[in-house]
């Protein structure tokens, strides 16, 4: 068993990386360095670039399920409003956030289409 | 009918570094 160090739960900021005006244009997709297991309805993921590994929560892992590079960001936006109690324009903000903390880590990638 | 719709939580992730 590895001996661990404390845990960080990364900080959210205002700036954003997406650009809301494409979010109908822009795809997710995870880096190939990174490798993601679902265990008990959360998902580990392993930066093998890093050795940094992370964990996502139940929504969390919902979102990287949809990250292949097939959904646009508009796509998974509607699929969370669509399943979950939620106000849309706060699931927005909470999906875009994510989404930059992730690119931020270097584990997801966007691509416009 | 109305489906069901799932509890909402913010979306979270936790980065962990090992030694």
């Amino acid at each position: 068993m590895a001996d661990l160090a404390p845990t960080t739960t990364l900080s959210r900021t205002t700036g954003s990386s997406i650009d809301r005006a494409r979010l109908d244009r822009i795809v997710l997709r995870s880096s190939p360095d990174v490798q993601g297991t679902m265990m008990d309805g959360e998902t580990v993921l392993l930066d093998l670039s890093t050795g940094r590994y992370y964990t996502l929560n139940r929504l969390g892992s919902v979102i990287w399920e949809h990250c292949t590079g097939q959904s646009t960001i508009a796509d998974i936006h509607a699929a969370i409003c669509d399943r979950f109690e939620v106000v849309s324009s706060r699931a927005l903000d909470d999906l875009i956030d994510l989404a930059n903390e992730l690119i931020r880590e270097g584990l997801l990638q966007q691509e416009r289409r | 009918m109305e489906q069901k719709k799932e509890q909402y939580a913010q979306p979270v992730v936790v980065k962990h570094e090992l030694l």
